[in-house]
């Protein structure tokens, strides 16, 4: 009913036993995992929901809105419950919420939370546009209704409605507010907002360690994000000492509900030997658990294993392969890769048009060896039409990121008046700067230059080196 | 010689008879659990696909409007929560694909033949892969009876008689057996199958309580009263996924 996304903290371990049932038997495509059962699972929570909609003696009703009017709160909360379910009426929140008021107002418990739930409900009404014009400030007042009884899912709308500022102004602190209520009631959604909060200085100011006691407070439930975060937080020591081992303990514990996140970075502890001993093999496992799952991350750091036989058997069309997905993904990084596959026909055979198309999806995200890939191209006219101003604008970037190999080439191309106005001042620049990262080939070249030079030319040239700062990729 | 010589029997012998049947009747009521069980998981997958092609298909489409717009709040007002909401988003719809479109949807209604059930039924007898004497023996019948619920749900009775074939000549003969050795491992195969047969209705009643049969339960009950559960169900999901198409539209404006 809403657009929140679930975390399955409730359902991710309840289905474990049915795992068991007969592994031996091969792989049949009847699913009992867990995953697929997420999707089950939901089928059946809507199924009830219908069911509870349509079958009711629609006589039934008439006696128990007698018994409401004269003023009884049990059938005035039953009343409520026919209209919430449109059980032999309508479905009219509204009118639900008419009928759990009055028998709230008698203190009725139960009608207190339907009530709740009801105004929640037509906050989602109003949020979605469902049966009403789409009014986010409507949905805002009835969650805030719903959020005065305490309900849980609309303490968290309301929340995440004042940090989006969406149907009302954006507010920091309220939205912390708001979480706080729920956390406070124990809702570990709300938790992780409050975590999410201290951790991000939203609302509060800024405060690690903060965020990992309420992270803690969710992970306790099972919260896999939680967990994760609290994984984070021991790996980076912030909020925390810093200390790998713990930090594996609970990257586990959430990767051991399938949050990618998680696996992915218990496959970086393992590659790189932290928390636990170096073991490239479990660092591919956990890595393709969270590819599987389509993490890119992952997704390129399994394709590095391949590629370098680490942990699995050297094999580049696997790592052409898992590169590819998370290139398609877009990610720079593995775009990049997927490039330099085609160029060297390594697990692929030989394209250089291929090569062109994926090294420019990377540059044009700034990816500074990319670009520096594509200027390569262009250069040397491989899958396209040499184009000698075309590799200078590619290489201009990467240089201005500060890739020494770029510079070194900018200044080539200024040298010698490629593609660009021949320029001594700029080559010497760009030969300096590249120079400058213990090329020698470009301390050569920009002595060369320099013999051309006046040495007001040579002076300006240096002034622009020392003057020159990396910028940030574009 | 006149007429058949009557041999009577030891009460070692007689014991042995008396096992005989009873391991036969036990091996009866196991290829029967076999069988149920082997029926019962190929209607459920059978359920599934359709509920995955004609349900979760449209979960998905749902999942993924709304991780469109989990992500154009992250564009409209960038965050690290946002982007992680987005994030999660982006993969509940990833991970709602995958699941409703994989193999498992593509599994078609399953109606048996009578004669493929009785077939099943003599195979589960001959081949079980609790009843066997040592580890390589185990691994070969434990294979064939893979093979032969495999065979059962692809409806392939051809397999089913090759398996039978293969298997008429290791069956269950005993060469230079005594007596004696006989009886007791006739009567640790009769424990053998009653463990298994326990075992496998346990599997039963956990196979039964899965979602996938819950909810075929559900479909099968609004089936008596004349309605269709999926058809409903998916009206329902497309109703949301208008919903939050149009969210999604007055969001993007």
């Amino acid at each position: 009913m809403n657009t929140r996304p679930s975390p399955n903290r409730t359902n991710a371990v309840s289905d474990e036993s049915q795992l068991q049932v007969r592994p031996k038997d091969g792989d049949s495509a009847l699913s009992l995992s867990k995953e697929r059962s997420g999707l089950i699972a939901r089928g059946r929570r809507d199924a009830e929901a219908i069911a509870r909609r349509a079958s009711v003696p629609i006589d039934a009703l008439s006696e128990t809105r007698r018994l409401a009017e004269e003023g009884d709160a049990v059938s005035q909360n039953d009343l409520g419950d026919a209209y919430a379910n449109g059980k032999g009426v309508p479905q009219d929140y509204a009118e639900a919420a008419k009928w759990y008021r009055k028998a709230a107002d008698q203190g009725h418990d139960e009608a207190q939370n339907s009530l709740g739930a009801c105004y929640c409900e037509l906050g989602d009404a109003y949020a979605h546009g469902k049966g009403v014009p789409q009014d986010y400030a409507e949905a805002a007042k009835w969650y805030r209704k719903a959020a005065d009884q305490g309900h849980d899912e609309a303490l968290n709308s309301l929340g995440g409605y004042y940090v989006m500022g969406v149907g009302v102004p954006k507010d920091y602190a309220e939205a912390m507010k708001w979480f706080r209520k729920g956390a406070d009631q124990g809702d570990a959604d709300s938790q992780r907002h409050v975590g999410d909060a201290y951790r991000n200085g939203r609302g509060v100011p800024q405060d690690y360690a903060e965020a990992v006691r309420w992270y803690r407070k969710a992970a306790d439930q099972g919260y896999d994000y939680a967990q994760w975060q609290i994984g984070e937080a021991y790996a980076d020591g912030r909020g925390v000492p810093q200390d790998y081992t713990e930090a594996v303990k609970w990257y586990r514990k959430a990767a051991d509900q399938g949050h990618s996140w998680a696996q992915n970075s218990l496959g970086f502890h393992y590659a790189h030997g932290r928390g636990v001993s170096q073991d490239y093999a479990e660092a591919v496992k956990w890595y393709r658990k969270a590819a599987d799952q389509g993490n890119s991350y992952a997704q390129s750091s399994l394709g590095f294993h391949y590629a370098n036989g680490r942990g699995v058997s050297q094999n580049y069309a696997e790592a052409v392969k898992w590169f590819r997905k998370a290139a398609d993904q877009g990610d720079a990084w593995a775009q990049g890769r997927v490039g330099e596959a085609y160029r060297d026909g390594m697990g692929v055979p030989q394209d250089y048009t291929e090569a062109v198309k994926w090294y420019r999806k990377a540059a044009d995200q700034g990816h500074g060896s990319a670009q520096n890939g594509l200027g390569f191209h262009y250069a040397n006219g491989m899958g396209v039409p040499q184009d000698y101003a075309e590799a200078v604008k590619w290489y201009r970037k990467a240089a201005d990121q500060g890739s020494a190999y770029a510079q070194y080439n900018l200044g080539a191309f200024y040298a010698n008046g490629l593609g660009i106005p021949r320029d001594y001042i700029q080559a010497h620049m760009w030969f300096n700067l590249a120079g400058a990262s213990g090329d020698a080939d470009a301390i050569k070249n920009r002595d060369a230059v320099a013999d051309k030079m006046t040495p007001d030319q040579i002076a300006e040239a240096q002034r622009l080196a020392r003057e020159w700062r990396p910028k940030a990729s574009q | 010689m006149s007429g058949p010589i009557i041999r009577r029997l030891k009460p070692e012998e007689e014991e042995i008879l008396r096992k005989r049947e009873e391991l036969a009747a036990i091996r009866a009521t196991l290829a029967e659990r076999e069988l149920e069980f082997v029926d019962l998981r190929s209607q459920l997958a059978a359920f599934e696909g359709r509920y995955l092609r004609q349900v979760g298909s449209l979960y998905a489409e749902l999942d993924e409007w709304k991780a469109r717009i989990s992500e154009l709040h992250a564009r409209l007002d960038p965050s690290a929560a946002a982007n992680a909401q987005a994030r999660e988003a982006r993969e509940q719809a990833r991970q709602a694909y995958k699941d409703s479109h994989g193999k498992a949807s593509e599994t078609r209604d399953f109606i048996p033949s009578p004669e493929l059930k009785s077939l099943f039924r003599e195979v589960a007898k001959r081949i079980h892969p609790d009843f066997c004497r040592d580890a390589s023996d185990l691994e070969r019948r434990t294979s064939f009876m893979a093979e032969a619920n495999r065979a059962y749900e692809a409806g392939d009775a051809e397999t089913l008689h090759r398996i039978l074939d293969e298997y008429q000549d290791g069956a269950d003969a005993v060469k230079g057996e005594g007596i004696g050795a006989e009886l007791i491992r006739i009567i640790r195969q009769i424990s053998q199958a009653r463990e298994r047969v326990a075992a496998i209705e346990q599997e039963l009643s956990a196979l039964r309580q899965s979602e996938i049969a819950l909810l075929k339960k559900q479909a099968e009950e609004r089936e008596q009263e004349g309605r269709d559960l999926l058809a409903e169900l998916a009206t329902a999901v497309r109703e949301e996924i208008e919903r939050a198409k149009n969210e999604y539209e007055a969001l993007a404006k």
